[in-house]
This record gives C-alpha cells, sequence and structure tokens, in this order.
C-alpha cells in the first residue's frame, strides 16, 4: 500500500506542477495595489480624526469627561459620571453594539464565531444583564511579528455592575460551562453544524476573582468530513463591580499566540485598575 | 520598493512557487484552490517583504498563510460550492486519463482527514520534508508527526482500497 500511495501522491504532484500562477510581477503589482489602498483609507481615518476633535473637545468640556455608553441607568449611580480616561489601548479598536445592547453579545444575534461573551447554554442573555451599569465592548487587532505570524483578532468587553453584579455574572458563568460544554448548531455559512464546546481551564489571572475558558468549534459538513478543531481562550476576569472579558478570535483559523493573549487579558485588567469602563 | 527587492522577491518567488501550489493542493484537493492560495500568499509575501526577506525560512511562512486562509475559506458557503464545482468540471473532463482518476481518488480521500494530518501527509508526500522538519514547523514533538502520517495513511488506505485496515501503518 505504500508504494500505491507513493504512486498516488506523485500523481498529485504532477497534477499540481502543471497549474500555471500569475507570476511574482503580479504578486508584486496586486500587493504594492493594496498597500496603497490601505494607506489611502488611512490617510482618510486620520482626517476624520482631526475634524472629530473639535467636537470631542467641546463634548468633554461640557459632559466633565468621557463616559462609556450607560446601557442601563443605575438608581444608585451618580447623575453625572467621574472623569474616565480616554478609550482604551489599540488604536485599531472600534466599539460594539454589544455595549448597548446585552443580546448583541451573544448568538444567535451575533455570529457564533464573532460572539463577545460566552454563551455555552446559548441564552442570549443572564440574569445578571438586569445588574449592569455600564458596558463597553470593543474589538482590536494586535500586529506582531513573530515568525511573520502577522495580525491578530481579538475583542475586549469591560462591564460594570451594580448590587454585586460582577461575583453573580463570573457565577452564572461557571454554572453555565460545567452544564452546557457542548453545543450544536446550524453553521452560520450554511447546512453545516458547528459543534461548539467550552471548557473550564483554570483561574489565576488576577484581580478578586478570575476564570479561564476555551472554546473549540467543529465544522461538520458532507463536502468537508474532516475539518480542523481550532481552540481559542476566553478570559474573565474580576475586580469589585467589575468585569473584563477577552475573546480570542486568532487570525484564519488559528488562535493568538498563548503570550500575545496573556498580554492582552494584562492590558485588559490594566484597564480595570484604570477605573474603566 | 526597490529594484533589488523586487529580483529577491521573483527569486524567492520562482525558487518556491511549486512546492508552495503542490502544498496547497495536498490541503485542499484542488487545484484552482492552491492555485489562488498560492498566489494569495504569494501577495502577501511582497507587502511583507523587507521583513520575510529575512527570514531564515520563508518558504515556511508561506505554507503558514496558506494554511491559514484555507482554513478560513473553508469556512465560506461560497467558496465551498465553487469549489465543489471545480471538482466536478475537473473530475470529468480527463476521466480517462489513470493518472487523473489516481489524483481524484487521492483527493477525495484527503479531503476526509483532519487537517493537520493534511498537513504532514501534504509535507511529506509532496515536498519529500524530513518528519523532523515538519515537527519543528508546525511546532509540535516529533512523535505527533509520527503519528498523523501513521493515522493518515491507514485513513487513506482505507479509503483507497474500500476496506477497513486494522494496522496503524508503517512506522516512520
Amino acid at each position: 500500500m505504500s508504494d500505491q500511495l507513493a504512486q498516488f501522491f506523485a500523481a498529485a504532484a504532477e497534477r499540481a506542477d502543471a497549474v500555471p500562477l500569475a507570476g511574482p510581477a503580479a504578486a508584486r503589482r496586486t500587493g504594492t495595489r493594496r498597500r496603497r489602498a490601505r494607506i489611502a483609507t488611512l490617510a482618510v481615518v486620520c482626517a476624520l480624526v482631526v475634524a472629530a476633535i473639535p467636537v470631542g473637545v467641546h463634548q468633554l468640556t461640557t459632559q466633565r469627561g468621557f463616559v462609556p455608553v450607560p446601557l442601563v441607568p443605575s438608581p444608585s449611580a451618580p447623575t453625572t459620571a467621574p472623569p474616565s480616561p480616554a478609550p482604551s489601548a489599540s488604536a485599531s479598536a472600534s466599539l460594539d453594539p454589544c455595549s448597548v445592547q446585552p443580546a448583541q453579545c451573544y448568538p444567535p444575534v451575533r455570529p457564533w464565531h464573532e460572539e463577545r461573551l460566552p454563551a455555552p447554554c446559548t441564552q442570549p442573555s443572564h440574569p445578571s444583564d438586569a445588574l449592569i451599569a455600564q458596558r463597553r465592548s470593543e474589538s482590536r487587532s494586535s500586529y506582531y511579528d513573530l515568525a511573520g505570524q502577522g495580525t491578530t483578532m481579538y475583542a475586549v468587553t469591560l462591564t460594570r455592575y451594580r448590587s454585586g453584579g460582577a461575583a453573580k455574572y463570573l457565577a452564572e458563568v461557571r454554572t453555565e460551562l460545567a452544564r452546557c460544554r457542548t453545543v450544536a448548531r446550524t453553521s452560520d455559512f450554511g447546512n453545516a453544524t458547528v459543534t461548539l464546546t467550552y471548557r473550564r481551564v483554570g483561574t489565576g489571572l488576577g484581580g478578586d476573582e478570575s476564570l479561564l475558558a476555551s472554546r473549540s468549534y467543529r465544522e461538520v459538513s458532507e463536502a468537508q468530513p474532516g475539518s480542523s478543531n481550532p481552540t481559542y481562550p476566553i478570559a474573565m476576569v474580576r475586580i469589585g463591580d467589575v468585569v473584563a472579558v477577552v475573546y480570542d478570535y486568532g487570525w484564519e483559523g488559528s488562535p493568538s499566540l498563548p503570550s500575545r493573549f496573556d498580554q492582552f487579558v494584562a492590558d485588559a485588567v490594566a484597564d480595570l485598575r484604570a477605573g474603566k469602563p | 520598493m526597490s529594484d533589488s527587492a523586487a529580483s529577491t522577491f521573483d527569486e524567492f518567488y520562482r525558487g518556491t512557487s511549486r512546492r508552495l501550489v503542490r502544498y496547497a493542493f495536498g490541503l485542499t484537493g484542488d487545484l484552482r484552490e492552491a492555485q489562488d492560495l498560492a498566489q494569495e500568499a504569494y501577495i502577501r509575501g511582497w507587502q511583507r517583504w523587507s521583513k520575510l526577506a529575512t527570514y531564515g525560512n520563508g518558504e515556511a511562512w508561506l505554507r503558514l498563510v496558506v494554511t491559514r486562509l484555507a482554513t478560513d475559506r473553508r469556512r465560506a458557503k461560497a467558496f465551498r460550492v465553487r469549489r465543489a464545482a471545480a471538482l466536478t468540471v475537473e473530475a470529468g473532463k480527463d476521466a480517462d486519463d489513470a493518472a487523473v482518476l489516481d489524483v481524484v481518488v487521492l483527493v477525495g480521500a484527503m479531503r476526509k482527514l483532519p487537517v493537520d494530518q493534511r498537513r504532514a501527509l501534504a509535507m511529506h508526500y509532496l515536498l519529500d520534508m524530513p518528519i523532523g522538519d515538519i515537527a519543528a514547523e508546525t511546532g509540535v514533538a516529533v512523535g505527533t508527526v509520527k503519528s498523523w502520517l501513521s493515522r493518515g495513511r491507514t485513513a487513506l488506505a482505507e479509503a483507497l482500497s474500500g476496506e477497513p485496515t486494522t494496522a496503524g501503518g508503517r512506522d516512520v
């Protein structure tokens, strides 16, 4: 059988060798064009930011500081929000609908591969949602250059609770992780079945309380019965009444390097300690 | 970038493109997709050429890009439909050619394997890479690569013979 396999592979190699490519000049042309387009886009964004500064300054002076979107007005919260540092971290971060509507954090409103908060039991809400005072959720990208690994994506959701809601939220997640480890659902892309598996991995991420979980998904379809099973980490850290959830999306089918993810979590904890959201 | 950068990139392209297409084909089982993925990898390679040129193994970087792109694209319904159509055409147009039939059979069997096994088989059989090099590039132990190859061969043998195989395949 070994000889036969070698024969099969030799035939495959021969077929592949006959595939014509567009050539290096075409690759360079397209690459250069994309780089110019990116630079042009960046210039437009910079221009918009510069144009928005006067508006932002006006708002800051009239509101006494940046206020993350208040999701549910708290009866016990002060009528004016305390001054807070500017929105955090990455230049490529963008605010997310999850900041203003809890259902936008979970499937099925949000595609399963873009969920912001773990939903092992596919519930679009948690009881502790009623205790949310403020939430700020944003996706971020990070470029790193270890063996050309390129860009990776992740999301950070910072939530301030009242009346012990933060501890309650983590307790709810722990319960769900234990109760609903595996969820099978229809793929967002078609008729395949996606099996999502959540796993509690550990604690020890800092803060008053923390939880490290992972989610892996397996797409099974008639066309692709042997698909991969990538696993992505989810970190949850509570400090007092605020919780940070860091959700890794990786890049093109692979998770972020563990060392990078650790840094993302450390950045989120630093945000919490700085008083965000 | 400079003429000299273009020149070194072109040389890199010519020296690696055939092997990259082989790898992409082994991974995806689709010649058109292999063509697309390889060209896309080179486009990205050119965008980062100032850094990529300094890497000791730029070809490994290309394979990483192809692997990730293949994983990503597999999830797109439209791409899946297009690939299915392409395969039908390919299988039908040269069906009298025994070598092409071998490839079609192999592609069908490979597609049922997990991606790790496909990667290992493609690197080992299509690129003649030693197991130690595969382990280094994929970041796993040599024993893990051996296991992938053994399981992959067993599964391929079953698929190609149409009968279950009890042995785990020869040791590498």
